[in-house]
């Protein structure tokens, strides 16, 4: 196993499996799409409180899980990065920036969509909300730290720290309608437990999966052009940019 | 029932087809960025070896 990731963790062999794995990302991602745009916009019936607004959770709660899960995943690999000093690990973090900005972003404005017919207001300053606000401020912050620096060696080391400490405001997100009294209502959704219809759920799981296959993808793509970048002095690299050329 | 009437969503139409709206601009987005990424990656890199032939 371990010689498996040293093998797929080297530049070359990255850049030549991921090519393969990358349809295989990406044809579920439209295919989950599709199905899960059908199963929230028809199928799923409307809420008995909420009515239709509550199709906006299909989009809003992907969103929000895609904002947390990225950077996890952004702080691990930059500590993978930081302990180990595997070159992927921070290409891996740097690129997943943006796409976590993204979701935290869709996030927020649907959160703010959803809020206005069931609130009656675009925002409050609730725990949530403001965790989630801040979260986004840690991205655009990782992303800003990443290109403030030269050398990337020293940007992945600096913007690792910085995804490490920023780490502590996920519990806080997952746990503020927990912890505080909050306007934002409660998970349906837990390890043990689904409160919600069946139709519901599928759409949200259909929408929620085809939103991982497509971080798959575009990590993946955007990593290959990151580690062209790295490894613009490798003979690798050149003859296959010059191969391209012919 | 047509599926038009479905689709209308009574007084929420406006902020769900928004929402659903917003959410694949922003993917197709992040699709189109990407690509961009990656054809000036390729250039910039085809115009420095070029230059150091």
């Amino acid at each position: 196993m371990w010689k498996w990731i040293q093998a797929f963790a080297s530049p070359k062999i990255f850049y030549q499996t991921s090519a393969k794995i990358i349809p295989w990302l990406m044809y579920p991602f439209i295919g989950l799409t599709l199905l899960g745009l059908y199963w929230a916009l028809i199928v799923s019936p409307a809420d008995y409180q909420q009515g239709d607004s509550v199709r906006i959770m299909y989009v809003h709660v992907p969103a929000a899980w895609m904002s947390l899960m990225i950077y996890v995943v952004m702080a691990i690999a930059g500590a993978i990065g930081l302990i180990w000093q595997i070159k992927l690990a921070n290409v891996v973090a740097t690129v997943s920036a943006p796409i976590g900005a993204v979701f935290t972003f869709l996030a927020l404005v649907t959160g703010a969509v959803w809020g206005k017919p069931m609130w009656g207001t675009w925002w409050v300053w609730d725990a949530r909300l403001t965790s989630e606000l801040i979260l986004l401020f840690l991205y655009l912050a990782y992303i800003s730290l990443n290109n403030a620096f030269d050398n990337p060696k020293t940007a992945a080391k600096a913007s690792a720290v910085l995804a490490i400490v920023g780490l502590v405001n996920i519990p806080i997100i997952y746990y503020s309608v927990e912890w505080w009294n909050s306007l934002h209502q409660g998970s349906s959704v837990g390890v043990n437990k689904v409160s919600m219809q069946i139709d519901m759920f599928i759409s949200l799981m259909l929408i929620s999966f085809a939103f991982k296959f497509l971080y798959g993808a575009l990590v993946l793509m955007r990593a290959r052009d990151e580690t062209l970048i790295r490894e613009q002095n490798s003979t690798w690299v050149k003859n296959l940019i010059m191969e391209n050329n012919k | 029932m047509d599926i038009i009437t479905v689709l209308t969503f009574d007084k929420y139409a406006s902020y769900i087809w928004f929402s659903y709206g917003l959410t694949f601009t922003m993917i197709a987005i992040l699709f189109l960025r990407t690509k961009s990424i990656h054809r000036n990656t390729v250039k910039q890199l085809r115009a420095k070896y070029l230059r150091n032939l």
